[in-house]
């Protein structure tokens, strides 16, 4: 890991905001908002789910699903206000994406978490961080959080396939197990 | 030393790791089921096999990767395909070794491609990846064909990674530990004797009619030499063997309600027995042939 004298990682998403103005309807250029982090410590566990079937001299497995654990990001704040700020940042994020008009893997406004010293390029969410407020007894709190991985940029191999993100009403389309779209 | 490597990553070219493990342990199982009834318990045995299969180990420094320190990215560096593939290089850590099982996970489970958009989900990939590993191990347990240095001894199992739960980067781990959890297709064979291999050619060696098999007729018999040169017969599904003169009498143990008249009879009249392939006689006429008869 790199020193800790300077920002390790960073957090960042672009979304546009269509404003309606008069006659005309202004879609405004791309509005990037970012966070540095001080991180402490990276986590991931990674398995591969599949079946296995025994034979009365072996047992074989058969592979089917990669399980990409939530990458561990554990971070430490130079203070109570930089802490509260990365929180509100996560949460700016969350009513974004939850209210995005696409979720296609190219246009939604997915968090990018990037931290060079690692080679990690990630596109994903946060589900959950927890905010904790200790004022003046904790001058450098310490939090984490799991980011889950939607698109790993810095792999060798394509990670799209096993990735796919679909909103809550979403009827499936095209999916001939559907309940929605065959009612 | 430990060297993982797969036909379809990386041309299957080997990922060396510098260090050997510092444990590698699995469990031998049996199958069993057990029914209580009144008369006691039965016990069924019903198979075989091999638990989970544990490498653990350390990069005793960690290798490059990322960006370097003045805020260069390293070129075709953090990458394991870039690697030389040997032992020496350096420039395998635990960031390239977990892109290396990443890697795996996606090939395992969506199939080979050489484009992802001709990918198709339901494409599986079940090549089973080969760990080969050096160490101070149990002698008994180490592949005598490919013996290393120093009393070590190289294992080799043909094996599915299923885990790897040990990605992990901090600030106060100069020395990296990983963790890799297996599904065991086949042990290696100086751990197993009894293999798939050899568990499968077993069951082949019984499946339709070939005089030459041991198994085709009970009473079959193939005639050998010993070490001294003396010619000897043998009916391997009884493990009847000796010279040819006690063949009759080791025969007599497994069909005592026969005098001595009827059993040669029942040898060498055995209109049922089969032709043997190579000199075009049924079975008692070589077995005269070897004057092994009356």
């Amino acid at each position: 890991m790199a020193h800790i004298d300077h920002p390790t990682g960073q957090l960042f998403y672009s979304y546009s905001v269509q404003t309606i103005g008069g006659e005309k309807s202004v879609r405004n250029p791309n509005i990037h908002l970012s966070q540095d982090l001080w991180i402490k410590k990276l986590a991931q566990d990674n398995s591969l789910q599949g079946e296995s079937h025994q034979s009365r001299y072996s047992r074989h497995f058969y592979p089917r699903y990669y399980s990409p654990g939530d990458l561990q990001v554990s971070c430490i704040a130079p203070s109570q206000e930089f802490y509260q700020s990365v929180a509100f940042f996560i949460r700016r994020h969350q009513r974004t994406i939850s209210s995005a008009s696409s979720l296609n893997l190219g246009e939604a406004p997915f968090l990018h978490l990037q931290i060079p010293y690692e080679n990690l390029y990630l596109k994903g969410v946060i589900n959950k961080i927890l905010l904790s407020k200790r004022g003046v007894f904790d001058p450098a709190p310490e939090f984490s959080f799991d980011f889950t991985i939607l698109v790993d940029q810095s792999r060798s191999q394509d990670f799209f396939l096993s990735s796919a993100i679909k909103n809550w009403f979403d009827p499936n389309f095209g999916d001939p197990m559907d309940i929605q779209s065959n009612s | 030393m430990i060297s993982f490597s797969h036909p379809n990553i990386n041309n299957g070219k080997e990922l060396f790791l510098r260090l050997s493990p510092t444990q590698v342990s699995w469990t031998y199982n049996l199958n069993t089921k057990i029914t209580n009834t009144y008369g006691g318990q039965v016990v069924q045995i019903l198979g075989i096999n091999y638990d989970k299969l544990i490498i653990e180990g350390r990069f005793g420094l960690e290798g490059p990767h990322g960006m370097m320190p003045d805020g260069k990215r390293p070129k075709n560096i953090w990458d394991y395909s870039k690697g030389e593939g040997k032992p020496q290089d350096y420039r395998i850590g635990l960031t390239q070794m977990t892109s290396y099982f990443k890697d795996y996970f996606s090939v395992a489970s969506q199939g080979i491609s050489s484009s992802p958009s001709t990918r198709l989900s339901g494409n599986f990939n079940q090549a089973p990846m080969i760990v080969t590993y050096t160490g101070y191990i149990d002698p008994d347990e180490g592949n005598l064909n490919t013996l290393s240095t120093h009393n070590t001894k190289t294992g080799m199992w043909s094996v599915y990674p299923t885990s790897f739960p040990s990605y992990s980067r901090s600030i106060d781990e100069f020395s990296p530990q990983w963790k890799i959890e297996f599904e065991v297709e086949e042990a290696d064979r100086n751990a197993d004797p009894v293999s798939t291999i050899s568990a499968v050619d077993r069951i082949r060696d019984g499946v339709g009619y070939d005089s030459s098999r041991q198994y085709s007729d009970p009473l079959a018999y193939v005639k050998s030499t010993d070490e001294k040169g003396n010619a000897v017969i043998q009916n391997l599904s009884f493990q009847v063997q000796g010279p040819i003169d006690n063949v009759q009498t080791n025969f007599s143990e497994f069909l005592p309600t026969l005098d001595i008249n009827n059993l040669t009879l029942a040898i060498t009249d055995d209109s049922s027995a089969p032709s043997i392939k190579t000199t075009g006689f049924t079975a008692h006429q070589q077995f005269l042939q070897w004057g092994g008869a009356v």
